[in-house]
């Protein structure tokens, strides 16, 4: 049975019990003593038209007197029945307006920016808005569990689709599955480990653990081929989400760790069979909210702190068993559960990373970086008492970070003010040193200013200014290169972000199966006409065709305006995406290294 | 003998590539042995134009070329270049290209990229020589014809020609070598895209194809050109 609903639709969402926020809690969650509240107290948010609106039979139990009104109703019975408080508009209002990253709403700061749900996924190299507008997560369980409200504000729709493990979602038609974004798959964990696979097992059989291992990735085999329809039929991008592995060795930190009688290996094994899996088909990627969740704090929102291994969730932060003779506090009391939210945030901010990066949206493939400072200590010396330059420490990180760069076929050049000859000999120093052997990137030391320099590299790679990163801790020579260039973007005011930015920006990545936008060849300044749409329908695919070939004609007369050149382009593209998939480029072989 | 038109494409941002790339290109063609008859460069309307006396702009399809000159035909607005395998700014000076050969009386045509580079006497001879079919030197690094080198001649004219009446579209995503109706692949020549891998071209070979000086300094790299053709110190 599938059931297909939207966000604006309530009878399928996250349960309030799940709320988004601790503003949607009412007070004393737990207690008994004010449940016959009429209205919620100030500052809670509940919207009472709203809710009696949206649940008829609810209103009509009200009007009979069965409630003192709808917020006794949504108190008594509605939270815990997965009933909305308010309409999710007015939810992601109310959470735009109290601010709903773990920053505080009034702390704009760096920190916060860098602390926040960003910190995997730095969003300092976005420059234009995310062009999602629909999308689809496609799960059993609670494929919600992430909660929809923190992007509902973004104007984006969201279609939930509720499936079972043995079914495949509906057929779409092209052009339905081109009005998907994205899709994301979420499998439940408890629909591929059940509870009797491998918990009755002997420790000291391996050979059934190991049978039980190939039953349980079998399973997922069996629930991605299904759900990867739509991958399959259309090449729709899709995400498919990993599991979260449990805190502990499940038999207990003297026993190996990599055994598959260990459960935790067990399920790190099954992203690994996952990943394995989902990279077999184009156009689809692992969401890896296992790593999310090491780097939110697991602790803080792991369901196995209650539950068994497979329930591989999110703690409800209100949760409370209300089936005990004394009332127990809620989970909240007990420990400190709030990661539940920082972690969504950062699932969503790594979803929209995913997505930009996949569609090449703002990409970046020049970066020039002046060194001083950055790949080494001490601005005016360049080096220590010792005579020896300092670049251990973090600047091997930024280092680091830019032969990553590199290999992702990034062109990296050094471009700064000073002696050809010393800016050689010691890059050749730090880049050859025993951390990182290999080629240096390309140098352009002189005594012209870096603007020109810039200019020069520009042309030489022809590609725009909007399409290059600069570098550079100097807050003047920022504002000099910002004025040459008023497109390009520009890090370096504060070095501590540098390599978390330069390893995780989207801008800066591109999909293993692309040659990326990163290609060589005949390059141009028209590598800025991205690819930012998926496939077409077919009706729009011949109506691209037929436009193109009329726009072709007037090219060869040479009479074309630059809207029409800008169609071409654009056109161009649209119809390489849907006819052969995601671009296959030439790998970036020669600006790798000089 | 065949009238004989050599042209390449261009795009270029500014006037010190032009020197650097494509007055080294146009110097070295016309100081070689290729015999032709005329030059024109095909160029993406780059928004700096060269101010050589011997090339003369031109942006009217129908203009003929003058004799002794070199022509440079400035399309208005780039197309430039997608992806990789998405070069609509290609596909048209390519089969422009096509269009001011036949429309001027040319009965072949020696494509030679601006990157690209015939070294050796042997192969110059084979180019003088052919006069008839579609034919492009393989590239064993990449298993494939080089279509940075191609000469046509012959009754390929005529294929030449209805290649460049084709509709855009279906080319679109396809390598050109796999676009373009080679009737013979030529594996007798040594060459490569060199300038993908190397800094230096090697020494036997016939030709070279995305050379890339810049990356690797300048005159030396050239070891097959006569000192006196260089446009730059």
């Amino acid at each position: 049975m599938l059931l297909l609903v939207t966000t604006g639709e309530p009878d399928i969402g996250s349960s309030p019990a799940d709320g988004p926020d601790d503003q949607l809690r009412p007070p004393g969650a737990g207690g008994m003593a004010d449940m016959a509240m009429t209205a919620p107290p100030p500052g809670v948010l509940f919207d009472e038209a709203w809710y009696l609106a949206e649940y008829p039979a609810v209103a009509e139990v009200v009007r009979a007197g069965g409630f003192a009104s709808g917020w006794h109703h949504y108190l008594l019975h509605g939270k815990s029945e997965g009933r909305q408080p308010a309409s999710l508009t007015r939810i992601a209002e109310a959470m735009e307006q109290a601010g709903t990253s773990d920053a505080p709403a009034s702390d704009s700061s760096p920190f916060w920016k860098h602390n926040g749900s960003g910190f995997l996924s730095p969003e300092d190299l976005n420059v234009t808005p995310i062009g999602a507008r629909r999308i689809a997560l496609l799960g059993s369980g609670k494929p919600d569990a992430w909660r929809m409200f923190d992007i509902a504000s973004r104007n984006i729709s969201i279609d939930l689709i509720a499936t079972e493990p043995d079914h495949e979602p509906f057929a779409l038609s092209r052009d339905e599955a081109a009005r998907y974004d994205f899709v994301v798959v979420k499998v439940a964990l408890a629909d591929v480990i059940g509870d009797d696979d491998n918990q009755g097992l002997p420790y000291d059989d391996l050979a059934a653990h190991a049978a039980a291992f190939a039953r349980i990735r079998a399973r997922l085999k069996s629930i991605l081929t299904r759900w990867l329809r739509w991958n399959r039929e259309h090449r729709t991008l899709t995400f498919v989400a990993n599991f979260l592995v449990p805190q502990n060795n499940g038999m207990g930190r003297l026993y190996p760790r990599h055994d598959l009688r260990n459960p935790d290996f067990m399920i790190a094994e099954l992203n690994r069979y996952l990943e394995y899996f989902v990279h077999q088909h184009q156009n689809a990627y692992v969401l890896n909210i296992d790593r999310i969740g090491s780097s939110a704090g697991r602790r803080f929102f792991q369901s196995d702190l209650l539950f068994p291994d497979n329930d591989g969730d999110l703690l409800n932060p209100d949760f409370h068993d209300p089936g005990w003779i004394e009332p127990l506090a809620s989970l909240a009391e007990h420990y400190e559960v709030k990661g539940h939210r920082v972690f969504s945030r950062m699932v969503w901010s790594e979803l929209w990373a995913m997505f930009r990066s996949a569609r090449s949206v703002d990409p970046i493939r020049v970066v020039a970086i002046e060194p001083v400072d950055l790949l080494w200590r001490s601005g005016t010396g360049f080096k220590g008492p010792d005579e020896v330059l300092r670049h251990d420490g973090w600047p091997d990180g930024v280092t680091e970070a830019l032969r990553v760069l590199q290999k992702r076929g990034i062109r990296v050049t050094i471009v700064t003010q000073n002696d050809p000859a010393f800016i050689t000999h010691h890059l050749a120093d730090i880049f050859r040193s025993r951390s990182f052997p290999g080629q240096m990137p390309e140098i352009r030391a002189g005594w012209d200013s870096k603007g020109a320099m810039m200019r020069d590299l520009l042309e030489e790679s022809q590609i725009s200014s909007r399409q290059a990163l600069y570098i550079d801790p100097d807050p003047a020579e920022q504002a000099a290169m910002r004025a040459a260039f008023p497109d390009m973007r520009i890090l370096g005011g504060e070095p501590y972000y540098l390599r978390r930015i330069l390893l995780g920006a989207p801008e800066l990545q591109h999909a293993a199966d692309d040659g990326g936008p990163f290609q060589t060849g005949l390059p141009s300044a028209e590598n800025a006409v991205q690819d930012k749409g998926g496939p077409m329908s077919d009706t729009a695919l011949e109506r691209a065709k037929q436009t193109l070939d009329g726009l072709w004609l007037k090219a060869m007369k040479n009479t074309l305006t630059s809207a029409e050149a800008d169609d071409i382009r654009r056109l161009s593209m649209a119809i390489a995406v849907t006819l052969r998939g995601i671009r296959r480029v030439r790998p970036f072989k020669d600006w790798a290294t000089k | 003998m065949s009238r004989t038109l050599i042209f390449c494409t261009s795009y270029s941002a500014s006037a010190e590539t032009w020197t650097m790339r494509y007055r080294l290109w146009l110097n070295a063609v016309l100081s070689g042995d290729i015999r032709h008859d005329h030059i024109v460069i095909m160029d993406d309307a780059s928004p700096v134009l060269p101010d050589w006396s011997d090339t003369r702009i031109i942006t009217n399809p129908m203009d003929a070329p003058v004799p002794g000159t070199v022509s440079l035909f400035h399309f208005n607005k780039r197309l430039g270049r997608q992806a990789g395998t998405v070069y609509p700014g290609w596909s048209r000076s390519f089969a422009f290209a096509a269009r001011f050969a036949i429309s001027n009386g040319f009965e072949k045509v020696v494509h030679i990229e601006s990157d690209a580079f015939i070294i050796s006497p042997k192969m110059t001879h084979y180019i003088n020589d052919l006069d008839d079919g579609w034919v492009a030197p393989s590239i064993i690094s990449h298993e494939m014809p080089e279509s940075a080198i191609q000469i046509i001649a012959g009754e390929s004219m005529r294929s030449y020609h209805e290649f460049s009446d084709m509709r855009y579209s279906p080319a679109i995503g396809i390598e050109a070598e796999h676009v373009i109706p080679f009737t013979h692949i030529e594996r007798r020549f040594k060459g490569s895209r060199y300038g993908e891998t190397m800094t230096t071209v090697p020494r036997d070979a016939d030709f070279v194809t995305q050379a890339r000086p810049a990356q690797v300094g300048g005159r030396d790299y050239y070891w097959w050109l006569k000192p006196d053709i260089f446009p730059f110190p």
